[in-house]
């Protein structure tokens, strides 16, 4: 089966320090290390040995959008701070053909260095969907174009900010 | 008290079927068992394990869902309509215990034909619905009521 298993939400928080103190102290998730250097503020919590959590502040900040692929103004509240919610996923040619059948538009995102690949797209409310597909490098030249409206190539520029080249 | 993974997440939708053919279709979930809540649930499974929980949403959802699990949104839109995020975990005793000192208050379920007993809070700062899944069998020991449970809804 394609998609294999639920991984984590990302929540785009009011105040990113007392969202963080509530997973930590109220629910006693951990802090975790492995979180890179996105180019904004954010931090990973992990319930057991799994990353479950992923903060982001509603601070503006143009690196986090242009991360997010969309807008988020300060304000929203309730789960309409909840970003998207994450699965983890095998077979992305697959996957590729399956959302295509179903003529949904998504995106996706490559990470060679980290071997990880990635899909967007977005359910039939709006929610946004996060595939990732992990130990993936795929080939850009066989996923350019047709059925992707748009593809973002990550790599780290100078080993510090992460730096997004647009595709397409 | 340890929380040991995300268990699911639920989404309140205005089309129950639709939404629940889309995820069948477009990403291969498979619809499975769930529990008798007495309001129309959806459950999706990946493998052998229940991921998203589908229930009504927007304006009129009925009674039972409302007493049940209170009602955050009425978005129609966006992650507005996701209500609420789980986690599951292990030592239901010693987290009802350490939300009582940090005085967060909760609310206790109890879906009695799953074994599952419930509790949901607020993430504060964001007013997020965060609900905390565990084995009925702690509660029975520690001999623990909530406040409703499934059965008590009328059909």
């Amino acid at each position: 089966m394609p998609v294999t298993e639920l991984n984590h939400y990302l929540l785009v928080a009011k105040n990113l320090e007392k969202t963080k103190n509530f997973y930590q102290k109220v629910l006693g998730l951990k802090l975790a290390s492995e979180r890179p250097d996105f180019g904004f503020p954010g931090y990973w919590l992990k319930a057991g040995q799994n990353i479950c959590v992923h903060l982001a502040s509603q601070a503006p900040n143009r690196i986090r959008d242009q991360f997010l692929l969309k807008k988020h103004r300060k304000g929203a509240n309730g789960s309409g701070t909840v970003d998207h919610i994450a699965f983890l996923a095998k077979k992305p040619e697959e996957v590729r053909k399956r959302i295509q059948k179903h003529k949904v538009a998504m995106h996706y995102r490559s990470f060679p260095e980290s071997k990880l690949f990635q899909i967007f797209l977005k359910d039939p409310d709006d929610v946004t969907i996060e595939l990732n597909f992990l130990g993936e490098v795929i080939d850009p030249k066989a996923w350019a174009g047709k059925g992707s409206a748009s593809a973002v190539t990550l790599s780290k520029s100078d080993g510090r900010r992460t730096s997004a080249a647009r595709q397409n | 008290m340890a929380l040991e993974r995300i268990d699911h997440y639920l989404l309140q939708t205005t089309d129950l079927a639709a939404t629940r053919d889309w995820y069948v279709k477009t990403l291969g979930m498979r619809e499975g068992p769930h529990p008798d809540f007495k309001f129309p649930v959806v459950w999706l499974y990946l493998g052998d394990k229940d991921v998203l929980h589908l229930s009504e949403g927007g304006r009129n959802v009925s009674e039972n869902r409302k007493r049940y699990l209170g009602q955050e949104s009425q978005a129609e839109r966006g992650s507005g309509v996701i209500d609420h995020v789980a986690f599951a975990g292990t030592g239901l005793k010693q987290m009802i215990a350490h939300l009582t000192k940090l005085g967060v208050p909760f609310q206790q379920r109890m879906v009695d034909d799953q074994g599952l007993y419930q509790l949901f809070l607020k993430d504060p700062v964001n007013d997020v619905k965060v609900e905390l899944s565990y084995a009925n069998a702690e509660a029975r020991t520690a001999d623990l009521r909530p406040e409703l449970t499934a059965s008590q809804l009328r059909a």
